[in-house]
Formats: C-alpha cells, structure tokens, sequence
C-alpha cells in the first residue's frame, strides 16, 4: 500500500493504517525534535502530540506533500511544548549546567559520537529559531528549498538567506566557541 | 572555518542524530486516539456510535466485493479466504509465522553484510514490520476482509527494507527498468538511502578502530587504504568483517590527508555491480547514478577531477537536470554540486587561475569554457557561457563584461528559466509561429505566382523578395528554376550551411555547383499536393528547420527540408532526386 492509499484510509478513520504511517515517520519526527532542541526525556511526549494532532487534523489534509504537514505540525509542537512547560528558557541553561556541573555522561552525550558534534548542535541551537530551522530541514532533514519555503509559510528566496545568513552566525558562533581555532582555514 | 570544514562537520553531526533514543510508542497514540472516540464527554459520542454501526455494515459489504477482486493480487499463501474468514487463531499463528520468517530473513542479511546485531539495528533503521506488535492495528486488521494479504503486504515491505544494495542489484537485473524513469527514480533514491545506511555503519567502525587503522603499517610508497581493504584478517573482528564484505556492497575504505593526519572513510564507489546498474536504469536519472561515485567534485576548493573531465561531468548533470522532473532532495543535491562546480571552472581557484601573468585567460580554461559553449539547442551552460566566449573571443580572451558582470547564481537562474521551457526564448528570441499550408496540383495560378517571384529574385538575387514567402512558394520556386536550368538560382536558394559544411569537408563555391550542376527530376508534375506542417517545426541554434512534403494520392514521395533563418525559407537538401536517362 503507498503512502497516498494509508492517508486515505486513515482519513476514512482506519486506526491500522495510521498505525502504518506512524511507523513509518516517527523516527523523523523524533530526530527532528531533538534538532529543535527538545530534549531527549521530552521526545517521546512531543512525538506523540504531534501523532495526536496530526490525527486529528488528518480529515483536512488535502494532498499537499505528507511530510509537509508533518513537519509543520511538529514544529508548533515543539513551540507548544515549552511555551506551556515555561522551559524554552530553561532549556539553554540546563545544556550549560548540565555540561560544567556533572561527570555523568548525559543522554544527549549518547547521541554524539565527538565532542565537536555536541558543541555544534549546542551552538545550532542557541541560533535564534528563525534561522535554525531553516538549517536543521535542509542540512540535518535533506528537504529542498522549495519544501522548506513550504514548511515555513515564506519565499524560495528568503529561504536561501536564512540558511546563507545561518551558516554564517554557526561558523561564527562555533569558532568564538573555539578560541577562533578553526577560522583562517 | 571554511566551507568544506563547516559542510563536513554538518554531515557528521548529521550521523550523530542517528543515535538519537527512541521511546515512541504508536500503540500508545492509537490507544489514547481510541479512548478519545469512546469518550462519553464527547458530544458528538452517540452519533459516531451510529454512523461506526453503518459504516461497518457498508464496510463489511463493501469487503465481501472487494475481497472477490484483489485476492488474486496477494502473494500470502492463502486458502479460499473470499470464503473462509480468517480465525483469531489461524491470524495467531500467521503473525507468528511472519515474524519468524522476517527473523530468518533480517539473519540472512546480517550475515551477508557480517554486521553485529547493533550494527546491524542501524542498516534496518525501522521495520514497517514493528507494526504487528501494536494491539489496535491487529485488531482493525482482523476485522478487514484480507488480513493475511495485508500483513504480508507489510512483511515484504519490511524484507524490501533490509535487503542489501547488492541484492537491489540482483532484482534489478531480473526486471530493468530502461524505459521507467519513476521507476529508476525510486531505485536510486532507495540504493542511494541504504548505502548511506552502510557507511554510516562503517564510518563509526573505522572510527572506534582509528588506532589500529593509523597504527597499521605499509610501504610509505603503496596506498594505506587499499592496503588495509585488501587485508585479510588480523584486525578486531567488528573491522575485519566490515572490510572484507563491504566491496560486495560497492563501497571501499578511502583515506584523506588533512591537518589532522590521515582520516579513513567508507566510500561507495564505481565497482563492476555499480557498472551493471547503469544500463538497467533510464538514461536520463545517470547523472544520479554518477554522483554517487562521482561526488566530492571540490575539495578545499579545487577540483577533484581534471577540467577536461569536470565539463564532461557537468554536462552529464545537467542532461539529468533539464530531463528529469523531479523535485527530490537527490536533485537539489546534484543541482548544488552542478552550480558549485560550474563557478569553480568558471572562475578558477587559488591553485588554478583562470588568467595567465600576460592576463589571457589559460588555455586549459579557455577550451573547457569553450566546450561548455559548444553543442546545439538551448541549454543552461550554453545560455550562460555563450556571450562569454563570445566577447572572450573578441578581446582575444583577455576580457569580458558579461564575464565580470554575471553573478553566483546564473546558471541555476538559467536552469529555472530551462524547466520553465523559456529557455529557447533567452537565447534566441521568440519563435515565430508557422501555420499548416497544403496546395492541390496542378495549380495554374500558383504556378503564375511562382512565375513572378522567380522572375523578381532573378534580377538580383535579393533576399527581400523571399522574406515572408511559404516554404511551398521556395520549394516550388526552387522545382521552377531546375526546370528552367538556372543552377545560379538554386544555388542562391540554399542556406549558406549548405555550402558551408557539405560533406567534402570544403564549402561549395556558385562555380563549383555549376560545373557539376545536372538537371533533376521535376516533382511538382509527379505529385498533386504540396504541403508544410508548421507543428513540425524545430529549432536547431538559430536555425529553424521543416518540412516541405509532396504527395500522390495521399502518399508522401518526397521530403524536402527547409531552413528558416531572419523571415526567409531557404532550400535545406542538396539537391533533387536526379533526373533518369529515360526522362
């Protein structure tokens, strides 16, 4: 069964084959989450607001590409999730106390196989959310220009420079992270 | 950090939120979405209860007619199940079947690729098969029509997931798919998707091994890699096994040497399987194929590949660009790797400049700048380079304004002008439009016509006469002037191309084509219509090539080709069927 055929049939209220599309996509949904800065304990809450609201929203859904959607309804999710809970606040400094105050590693210590990589998502995610989520679709979701100008509600244009201009505050930001180690490269 | 560093250290992070813990459960969701529909605070509760009792009643109708149709279609060894309804128990023990099956299945492939259990999760990423363990789906499956058919629909999706790139290739060969290009399509997004899988897997391995792989020694003079690719045994088993099965998937241990020493990667690269795979797929989706062998195209901003080789890579691309309708995260990525690689050659690098110490640009530039101009129609590299090698040419490759002028962009904003179909335009205008013409023969005026023009032009060859005349008044005018044994007019009614590039390789002077003028076959009396679609028009350059058709009886005996060029039709073919002893 395509994917066109388990939307429909979950539009017509077939628990089953929503089921089918869920497997399918929660792994995207959860990355995608983590990307955004949710944390790893919270994951599973938010992919399964997203699964709950999409559900609900399914009789709308009027074949605009799937994943589209997907991606939108886990983005005001994950806004929803820490606007309530009073965490987007929170969050950035939990990273800091939780990197300087304990030897444990943490879970998101897990995830990263190179410290450099951990410092990379930290500093994505200090970037103002106008161009981080512009960066995690193109480079971390391989969704095109076109899709994400979709995702985003904004022109293939303005797309281009949020990621041009978010590139740059990264660069920046990992190489003040770094005593400028990495500039003049 | 430079570009190529950033871009990297994005792709490794990339690999890292692989890692990412999954808890999700979708049975939770489908339980607490059930929940809400039974909920009595729910106002619309009774009403749902009443249309679920319909909508089963028309469900269950509705199956027993479908049932009947695509039965036949599933490959689940069933047993008359139009007529037989499946138990709960016979369900049972199908399941547990499938999920042995599948066990079996996932083992065989783990021990293809000798990949350990926890490497193995990771080629797997998810099974569409997890799907029979949550409660509510089995139990709206048990209530469909077709249970088994449906769980076997998902069990060969799941098997389709783990199936190795090799054996893509295998299935591949038994069914090619040449002629679909979706199909090729979804092919490489697949195969490209699980050797991805593959060198993920890897790469961690290689990296957790990085002391015994630096550690590794060989002949300073012979390539480290390939050294230890070819080695049997004597590394960690987790290494050894990935390194003596990973060719079979086309992929191989590489090295780079950077600032931080010698960093080893797994590389899929263009192996005899890969070699097999290209004439299996739709030509057009090649420039997919090659980037996967073919990718990185600059490092450290220089080109991997000679220019030579660069521009016959570009134009591989953009055959796939311009041909393909595809809006994928696979074309955005070769569209990147087009316009990066384009601007590099365009521009050259620190290494490489494109302007010799006399400030003419080299001539390794100017022939690849040359060859990216060359060729027919309109194209993105020809839109783009064209004018440049044009004024390039005119200030003896010293400058040019378009060349100074024309910015990051312009050949992805020519490509979108291309998929647009206005690409012709740009380059050469509006076409005009021609409309169908046909004439009955013989024709006593239009012969008095013809007489006229012919006249008219006689006096000097003037190609205003011509401007704006039907390619059937050149043709006949042409058929008017053998008749008349006028070689100088039918001389002057060909395109100069003709001359130009005839076959000898010499352009054809007035003289020379008279002295071998022989007088042909007239065809105007053999045939009793003439006519010219104006649909069959096509460009070629600045040229517009047709048709002029004469018939007898409805049948077409000759075809003779006409050129259109600033308003005027000029003769396309040498020359006429010639003219039989007898005649």
């Amino acid at each position: 069964m395509d994917e066109s055929e388990l939307i429909a049939k979950a539009q017509a209220g077939d628990q089953a084959a929503y089921g089918e599309l869920m497997t399918k996509y929660y792994r995207t949904v959860e990355k995608f989450a983590f990307q955004c800065g949710v944390r790893l304990d919270d994951i599973s809450d938010v992919t399964q607001e997203v699964f709950i609201k999409l559900y609900r929203f399914l009789p709308q859904f009027n074949q605009q590409r799937f994943t589209t959607w997907l991606y939108k309804i886990t983005l005001n999710a994950a806004r929803d999730y820490y606007r309530k809970e009073g965490r987007e606040t929170e969050k950035r400094e939990r990273f800091v106390t939780n990197q300087s105050n304990s030897s444990e590693p943490s879970a998101e210590d897990q995830v990263f196989l190179f410290e450099e990589d951990r410092e990379l998502h930290e500093a994505m995610i200090r970037l103002d959310e106008k161009y981080r989520i512009p960066l995690i679709l193109f480079y971390f979701q391989d969704i095109s220009y076109q899709q994400i100008a979709d995702i985003l509600n904004m022109t293939m244009p303005a797309i281009k420079t949020r990621i041009f201009r978010a590139k740059e505050l990264l660069k920046r930001e990992i190489s003040l992270q770094s005593g400028g180690a990495f500039n003049g490269q | 950090m430079d570009n190529e560093r950033f871009e990297k250290r994005m792709k490794l992070l990339k690999k890292s939120y692989d890692h990412v813990p999954s808890t999700f459960d979708p049975n939770t969701v489908l339980q607490k979405l059930e929940a809400e529909t039974k909920s009595p605070e729910n106002p619309n509760g009774r009403r749902k209860k009443i249309n679920q009792q319909v909508v089963v009643w028309i469900v269950g109708i509705a199956s027993i007619l479908i049932i009947s149709l695509i039965s036949g279609l599933y490959v689940a060894d069933q047993k008359n199940i139009e007529e037989e309804p499946v138990t709960p128990e016979e369900l049972d023990q199908f399941i547990e079947k499938l999920k042995k099956d599948y066990e079996a299945e996932r083992e065989k492939r783990r021990a293809l690729l000798k990949l350990e259990k926890r490497d193995f999760e990771n080629f797997e990423l998810y099974s569409p098969l997890s799907i029979i363990n949550l409660d509510s789906y089995l139990s709206t499956v048990g209530q469909d029509g077709n249970p088994e058919g449906r769980l076997m629909e998902v069990y060969n999706r799941a098997v389709e997931n783990i199936k190795t790139p090799s054996e893509m290739v295998v299935d591949l060969k038994s069914a090619p798919l040449t002629e679909d290009e979706q199909g090729s399509l979804e092919f490489i997004y697949t195969y490209k998707e699980k050797v991805d899988r593959l060198t993920a897997i890897y790469d961690e391995i290689l990296q957790e091994n990085n002391d015994v792989l630096q550690a590794y020694e060989v002949d300073p003079s012979l390539d480290k890699a390939y050294m230890i690719g070819m080695s049997k045994g004597g590394f960690p088993e987790r290494l050894q096994n990935i390194l003596d099965t990973m060719k079979e998937q086309s992929i191989h241990l590489q090295s780079d040497v950077n600032s931080y020493g010698e960093q080893f990667f797994a590389k899929y690269y263009s192996s005899k399987t890969h070699e097999q795979i290209i004439p299996l797929l739709h030509p057009d989706t090649m420039g997919y194929l090659d980037m996967m062998t073919e990718a990185p195209y600059i490092v450290a901003g220089e080109l991997v590949y000679p220019l030579e080789e660069s521009v016959d890579m570009l134009r591989g691309m953009q055959h796939t660009l311009t041909n393909v309708e595809d809006n994928s995260a696979l074309n955005q990525l070769l569209e990147t790797y087009f316009v990066s690689m384009f601007n590099t050659i365009l521009r050259g690098t620190e290494k490489s400049p494109v302007f010799d110490e006399q400030g003419k640009v080299k001539r390794e530039y100017k022939e690849a700048w040359k060859n990216m101009a060359s060729g027919y129609g309109a194209t993105p590299l020809r839109y783009v380079m064209k004018p440049i090698v044009e004024e390039m040419e005119a200030s003896g490759w010293t400058a040019s304004e378009t060349w100074n002028r024309i910015g990051y962009d312009a050949l992805k904003d020519a490509l979108v002008v291309q998929r647009a179909g206005q690409l012709d335009m740009y380059m050469y205008g509006e076409q005009p439009v021609f409309q169908d013409e046909a004439i009955q023969l013989p024709d006593p005026e239009f012969d008095q016509n013809i007489g006229v023009l012919y006249d008219s032009f006689k006096k000097q060859y003037d190609l205003a006469v011509l401007k704006g005349r039907s390619p059937i008044d050149i043709v006949a005018l042409y058929n008017l002037a053998n008749e008349k044994n006028d070689p100088e007019m039918m001389y002057h009614l060909h395109h100069e191309n003709v001359w130009k590039y005839s076959e000898s390789g010499y352009e054809t002077s007035l003289d020379q084509y008279k002295a071998s003028w022989q007088k042909a076959l007239s065809l105007l009396p053999l045939n009793d219509e003439m006519s010219f679609s104006g649909d069959s028009v096509f460009r070629n350059d600045p040229l517009l090539y047709g048709t002029v058709n004469l018939s007898h009886q409805g049948e077409v005996r000759y075809a003779l080709s006409v050129i259109h060029e600033n308003g005027v039709w000029y003769i396309g073919d040498v020359s006429l069927p010639p003219l039989t002893s007898s005649e």
